[in-house]
């Protein structure tokens, strides 16, 4: 006989990972812990010695990495929560180019504990997201960086705000060389133009994306910012 | 997707391209009205439903802003005409349209695609749903396209309309379903053409013959669904060559359905070769031949669902196994895509019992194929019992039967196939195998849905490079091995069941020159799954010793 407290407490439920393999967890329990072992082995967590800005994983402590002692960039800090590999790819892919929007609630509560964890000294006033043109917008029907800014919101109880939005359409990022996604992206976004300047000059902002490769994406979305004479940035994605 | 709804007499249309319904009813010396604008497909057919049911609307019709460019009608229609042929008799979602245009080449951007949709509305020629409906409340929402209820159906925030859209996450993997766009049903209008087909000489066994001869019958009479029971490696595809030539020189359309994407692929190779003139399309997740017409389809079950109507002879393969049996929607998805009067022909190796008792009291039409291509007798397993078997493993205790089996596969020089009830046991029974055998280790390997060397691995051992594989019950169908040994450990798992274990069982003796398999259960406590497992192969194997078809000489007295 099934005990009725099963349904309000189930002994196991099944992990939203794979949906397949029951866990034995609780449903506050971290993110992490409401994955399924299988799965777990196929995910690299970013851990231990990163780099201090652009939250790479590193070999020794200390250090930074190519990219960010390149003077002619500016340096935007961002960490993510695995490398875009295995398991991780996989859940983005179905999350993005598939469509499963339900996928947001456990990477942008995922995100938002990593956020936690990293960020715990700096007292962010408003998440933003990385902004999609309203063409895409319309084919895709939804903005997969709003969707996983808004969970981080509910979590960290933060406002999410729209402060970008893109200038031009430009091409997947997806399908472009490490080259070409440098300079692809040049003066793509914007401030909007109903958002107060001298509000944003005094925000402190966690600016949210879904996968950092080159870190242009991010590094033109702070462009504006910086003009803006906004005080500080950090980012945050679910991959690298 | 913009639609309107509107009206002509007392008649209600839905339109998503006003311009060729205006010109479409101007030519019949008509007047049209337009009732209600919607961004989304969903609401508006919404809205078009409750005005067909004498419901009242609040009518917000004027606010349509009327498209420029305006075709000529002679345009429409030879677009109309030469695109039909391509969609005729499938099932899609708008955006399946648009990539299947693009795939042919098709010079038409979507604007003129909707105008052409259009016209096949008008001229009859489909039936359009939303993708999902999800009006009315939760036990009324449905995904049209995966025929699936509320359980998998979820409402977002939709960018595209602006609306409340609901999604279906069920059929997700084959593209979004949603409200706000259409999903089409083409009728199918083909006119076949039968013509002489040639196969390539086959030798049938009598007991082959006798079953293809049942299927010949089936097809001439009335009745629309037969079974057709042969035990694993009867040869299955070889009895179905001359049916699928009779339907195909009748020139009717034939669809092969099988659960799982491996199979499909080797069924796929084999027709190609028996058959060498006809055209076979196999579907299955990023196929290549996806959106191409051939005449006889070789598909998932899941691809099913882009048909409509379409296949006059249905072929279902391991109807009994996962995810087929028992799933509501996909069994619909097969309905739908099998034409008026169509056949099916369900094919398995290990009925349900209740098939078995609607068979034997003739509601279901069925013939039974006892005895493999060989003549050798199916492998009756062996069982052995032996207390706290994981609890052995898990502590690296000395297993008898695990290492007698191996033993004896080796000396029969064959290859030894590990069933385990679970995902974890692999890895455990993995380092058990590595800790008494620590010579053989790059010989033994172990596997599992979701392993990522899964492929790798298999190929592997089907090329003989491993003689040992650990493996959870996927490998329990469509894997032929022909020097293969077989082992269930804990064959008393809740896991294999008397169909499961009968397929385990049927791995092993597959080739005629290699006779020296075996099946062991390794278990602690003796279940009924296994004691029917073992009754049903004896059964059949009487079964065929009676009708005269058993060869003698064989391991089995």
């Amino acid at each position: 006989m099934k005990r009725w407290w099963l349904n309000f407490f189930p002994s196991h439920r099944n992990g939203w990972c794979c949906g397949a393999t029951p866990v034995r967890s609780f449903a506050f329990s971290a993110v992490w812990k409401q994955i399924c072992s299988i799965c777990r082995s196929q995910f690299t967590l970013i851990e231990g010695v990163i780099c201090q800005i652009c939250g790479r994983p590193m070999e020794k402590d200390g250090e930074l990495c190519a990219d960010c002692c390149d003077p002619r960039l500016p340096t935007v800090c961002n960490r993510s929560v695995a490398l875009y590999q295995g398991k991780a790819k996989e859940m983005i892919q179905l999350f993005k180019f598939r469509g499963k929007e339900r996928l947001a609630t456990p990477l942008g509560k995922w995100m938002a504990e990593k956020s936690f964890h990293y960020y715990r000294n700096v007292p962010f006033s408003v998440i933003t997201f990385v902004p999609l043109h309203p063409q895409r917008m319309h084919e895709r029907g939804f903005n997969q960086a709003e969707l996983l800014a808004r969970v981080m919101g509910d979590r960290l109880n933060l406002p999410v705000q729209g402060i970008l939005e893109r200038t031009r359409a430009t091409f997947s990022q997806s399908s472009r060389s490490r080259k070409d996604r440098l300079h692809a992206l040049q003066n793509a976004f914007q401030i909007k133009p109903l958002v107060d300047q001298e509000w944003l000059s005094h925000q402190k902002i966690l600016l949210v994306d879904d996968v950092y490769t080159t870190g242009s994406t991010i590094r033109e979305c702070v462009r504006p910012l910086h003009l803006a004479k906004v005080k500080q940035v950090y980012a945050i994605t679910f991959a690298r | 997707m913009k639609t309107v709804v509107y009206q002509v007499e007392d008649q209600r249309y839905l339109s998503i391209a006003l311009q060729v319904d205006r010109v479409y009813w101007q030519r019949k010396k008509k007047e049209i009205r337009p009732l209600y604008v919607s961004p989304s497909f969903g609401e508006a057919f919404d809205r078009w439903e409750r005005l067909k049911s004498g419901k009242r609307i609040a009518p917000n019709g004027d606010v349509w802003d009327e498209e420029e460019s305006v075709e000529p009608w002679q345009l429409w229609e030879t677009h109309a005409a030469d695109l039909f042929p391509l969609v005729q008799g499938r099932a899609l979602l708008w955006t399946e349209i648009v990539s299947l245009v693009k795939k042919w080449k098709k010079t038409l951007e979507e604007g003129r695609l909707r105008e052409v949709i259009q016209l096949y509305y008008l001229s009859g020629k489909l039936q359009w749903f939303p993708g999902v409906r999800c009006h009315g409340t939760v036990y009324q929402w449905f995904c049209h396209r995966c025929l699936g209820k509320k359980e998998g159906i979820f409402l977002t925030h939709c960018a595209s309309c602006g609306r409340r859209c609901a999604i279906c996450e069920q059929c997700l993997l084959l593209g979004r379903s949603k409200t706000c766009l259409p999903f089409v049903l083409f009728s199918n209008r083909s006119t076949h053409k039968g013509q002489k087909i040639n196969a390539r000489s086959l030798l049938l066994t009598p007991a082959q013959q006798k079953v293809s001869q049942s299927l010949l019958h089936f097809l001439h009479g009335e009745e629309e669904t037969f079974l057709l029971w042969a035990v694993t490696g009867a040869g299955k595809t070889e009895i179905l060559i001359p049916t699928l030539q009779w339907a195909r020189s009748q020139g009717k359309k034939v669809c092969w359905t099988s659960p799982r994407k491996d199979v499909v692929l080797e069924i796929a190779e084999r027709l190609r070769y028996y058959l060498p003139e006809v055209g076979i399309t196999s579907l299955y997740g990023g196929s290549p031949d996806l959106w191409s017409n051939g005449e006889i389809v070789v598909a998932t079950a899941h691809q099913v669902w882009r048909f409509h109507r379409c296949f006059d002879v249905m072929i279902v393969d391991e109807v009994d196994a996962f995810p087929l049996y028992q799933n509501d929607s996909l069994e619909k998805g097969i309905q739908r895509a099998i034409a008026a009067k169509g056949k099916t022909i369900l094919l398995t190796a290990t009925p349900p019992s209740e098939w078995i008792e609607w068979s034997q009291s003739g509601r279901l039409p069925s013939s039974i194929l006892p005895v493999r291509y060989h003549g050798y007798p199916l492998p009756i397993p062996k069982s052995i019992y032996t207390k706290k078997i994981w609890k052995k493993i898990a502590d690296k205790k000395p297993l008898s039967g695990l290492s007698q089996f191996l033993e004896q596969v080796e000396r029969r020089k064959g290859q030894g196939m590990i069933f385990v009830p679970g995902i974890r046991q692999v890895s455990q029974v993995v380092e058990w195998l590595y800790h008494y055998y620590p010579e053989k280790r790059d010989l033994i390997e172990g596997v599992y849905s979701q392993s990522p060397r899964r492929a790798k691995v298999i190929s592997e051992f089907r090329s003989q490079k491993i003689s040992f594989l650990v493996t959870t019950s996927i490998l329990e169908r469509g894997v032929t091995v022909p020097t293969c040994h077989v082992l269930v450990l804990g064959a008393d798992h809740i896991i294999f069941d008397a169909t499961s274990l009968m397929q385990i069982a049927g791995r092993v003796g597959r080739s005629a020159a290699y006779q020296a398999g075996e099946v062991w259960f390794l278990a602690t406590d003796k279940t009924e799954a296994q004691k029917q497992a073992k009754k049903r192969l004896y059964d059949l194997n009487r079964l065929a010793e009676k009708a005269g078809f058993i060869k003698k000489g064989a391991y089995y007295q």
